[in-house]
């Protein structure tokens, strides 16, 4: 056997993960993600977007009818905003709460704290098996939205308009079919390391709450407030320094060409307050008195 | 380290909670006040208070879980602030009560908080289980468990793996009769077979008279009686004289036997005498000779509840009434 030193923060990774992944509620995201899916296929299916089309004609792109511009991957993009903004961040903080804040509330955090493991390798601990849940459930969707769209209406060119999209600027973008798996890749990938982001403010919450539920009201809360601010035209100015706005660089992937430069200044940011949110459980952490 | 060194030594123990937010905001509540005790190898100490008293903020202190306002812990010679993970490596416990993952079963359970010490083998949990009384059972979820099932189980985690000091937080605590018998049993089996020491709090205190050969009293924060059973036992315990004429009675132990301590029962002719260094035959010879028909002369009994009652109902403070018992 190994020494306990060695072998626990492994065995932490893999208990939280037995933990996480044996509670239904860690499942109810994925049936979630599969309505959803389903639903936007019968819209994508039924629905004429007739002002779409008059938007795409006016702007002298090659488009006569719905099925030059209705396709998988049309369809893909157009459910990653409320997705990425509402679903998500919802699942990850419920999963948070429940991960810290509920585990106070049933006791069973104080029976992991009278054990030899330090508060940070919980902490840590937590979030890596969070982060890796925010990972999976942003890959699963993907995976599932894009393979929905390609069978029920294949792949064509990505037509996106600025106004229903990328935060509301002028203009439009047109994606070619080969170019555009590399994109959601790319999207996923900043889509996962904001939900990473939120996975770290969501574990601060749930380590200074004392009930689940009041985790995931805070966490969530403290999200809308920021996603508010980040909707006030009047505040623009405070835009870069919000951790929201760096959240949603994914949106530069359907731009017409990629904002390197932006993504880069993002990620630097979202490392930058994962860092801080993750610090600040650790410390808060350490000094909390379990009372619970 | 040494078998001198106490298993659990507690030095002046203090915890002051501020109310931080609403009413009342910087309000101080001291819970714990300077508590001190030593816990030996070997024993089993019971640690006792009523609610409030302060009795589970001391063990959640002692165990890492609150940070004291001052004093100090250490548990096998290593310091609970500084040196928290060794500390916990010598201890199996549990606080207010076994807490566990009900959608687990309980061999799941007893895997996940003997891996966060650093692991045990399927054996070593099979002899847990067995030892508890829980084989067959193991693989059940523990939603399905009863409370006394919980209990088992609780115990059962804090033996893996291999504590040196078993802390349990009112072991006892919502079981049956039959439940707290086994209890007793399986406390008493794990500190003579196995050669653990016990701290435990609980408010049965016949269970406690049977179990600890050590005990302490806490009461508003502050211990309010400490030490050996048998020597608390001589101090405190009184005897019981049923007689014809208490008031004669009185007065002769009062006189003849320079007894202080009496109490008589009102509406009854008990009287109830705190005998000191006099011995229990001379003091009843004397009542015969001087003429008094002793109806009842023996040892008081649930001396421990009545010592409890005492010092924790009363007005006065703890320490002065513990004074009050001869030594």
């Amino acid at each position: 056997m190994n020494s306990p030193a060695n072998s626990t923060f492994w065995a932490f990774l893999r208990f939280e993960t037995v933990k996480m992944f044996h509670r239904r509620i860690t499942w109810v995201p994925f049936g979630v993600i599969v309505i959803v899916v389903a639903l936007v296929v019968a819209v994508f299916h039924y629905s004429d977007f007739k002002t779409q089309l008059t938007f795409l004609k006016a702007m002298n792109l090659p488009v006569k009818e719905k099925k030059d511009f209705v396709n998988g991957y049309l369809m893909a993009v157009a459910t990653l905003n409320p997705v990425s903004q509402i679903l998500l961040p919802l699942f990850i903080a419920v999963a948070a709460g429940l991960m810290i804040a509920g585990e106070a509330e049933g006791g069973t955090l104080r029976a992991c704290l009278i054990r030899p493991v330090s508060r940070t390798r919980l902490i840590l601990g937590k979030f890596i098996v969070l982060g890796g849940y925010g990972l999976l459930l942003s890959y699963f969707y993907l995976g599932l939205v894009l393979t929905a769209g390609l069978i029920n209406f294949g792949r064509g060119d990505l037509y996106l308009l600025n106004v229903f999209f990328n935060n509301g600027r002028e203009g439009y973008a047109v994606i070619t079919p080969d170019e555009a798996p590399y994109r959601f890749l790319l999207a996923g990938l900043l889509l996962a390391c904001g939900m990473m982001v939120l996975a770290s403010l969501a574990i601060l919450v749930s380590a200074l709450s004392r009930t689940a539920a009041m985790a995931y009201v805070i966490s969530l809360s403290i999200y809308n407030i920021f996603l508010t601010l980040r909707a006030l035209q009047f505040l623009e100015w405070l835009y870069p320094y919000l951790f929201v706005t760096h959240m949603l660089r994914w949106q530069q992937c359907f731009s017409e060409n990629v904002q390197w430069g932006e993504i880069y200044v993002s990620l630097v940011h979202l490392a930058a307050y994962l860092a801080v949110f993750l610090c600040s459980a650790v410390l808060l952490f350490e000094e909390k008195d379990v009372t619970s | 380290m040494s078998d001198a060194i106490p298993l659990l030594e507690i030095n002046g123990l203090t915890k002051v909670f501020k109310r931080r937010f609403g009413r009342g905001t910087g309000a101080e509540l001291r819970a714990v006040d300077g508590i001190s005790l030593k816990v030996e190898r070997g024993d089993i100490f019971g640690f006792l208070g009523p609610n409030g008293a302060g009795k589970s903020t001391t063990i959640r202190m002692a165990l890492g879980l609150i940070h004291p306002t001052s004093g100090r812990v250490s548990i096998a010679g290593y310091d609970v602030a500084t040196q928290k993970l060794s500390a916990l490596r010598r201890v199996g416990a549990f606080v207010e009560s076994p807490s566990f993952y009900t959608y687990l079963s309980g061999w799941k359970n007893l895997e996940i908080f003997a891996g966060l010490s650093g692991g045990v083998t399927k054996d070593e949990i099979s002899a847990a289980i067995a030892k508890v009384g829980l084989s067959g059972r193991e693989h059940d979820q523990v939603r399905v468990y009863s409370h006394g099932m919980r209990q088992r189980l609780g115990l059962a985690s804090c033996l893996l793996p291999r504590p040196e000091l078993l802390v349990l937080d009112e072991p006892s605590d919502g079981l049956d009769p039959h439940g707290i018998r086994d209890m007793r049993e399986l406390v008493v089996k794990l500190a003579r077979e196995d050669g653990l020491t016990v701290f435990l709090s609980s408010h049965l205190l016949g269970e406690v008279e049977r179990l600890c050969n050590r005990i302490a009293i806490v009461e508003r924060g502050k211990i309010a009686v400490q030490g050996e059973l048998p020597e608390l036992e001589a101090r405190y315990r009184r005897w019981c004289i049923e007689t014809d004429a208490p008031a004669s009675a009185e007065a002769l132990l009062k006189t003849q036997f320079k007894l202080e301590d009496i109490r008589r029962e009102a509406d009854s002719r008990r009287l109830f005498v705190n005998l000191g260094a006099a011995r229990p035959a001379d003091v009843n010879a004397a009542l015969v000779n001087a003429g008094l028909a002793v109806r009842c002369f023996g040892p008081e009994e649930g001396w421990l509840d009545r010592l409890f009652l005492d010092l924790t109902s009363s007005k006065e403070s703890p320490a002065s009434l513990a004074g009050k018992g001869s030594a």
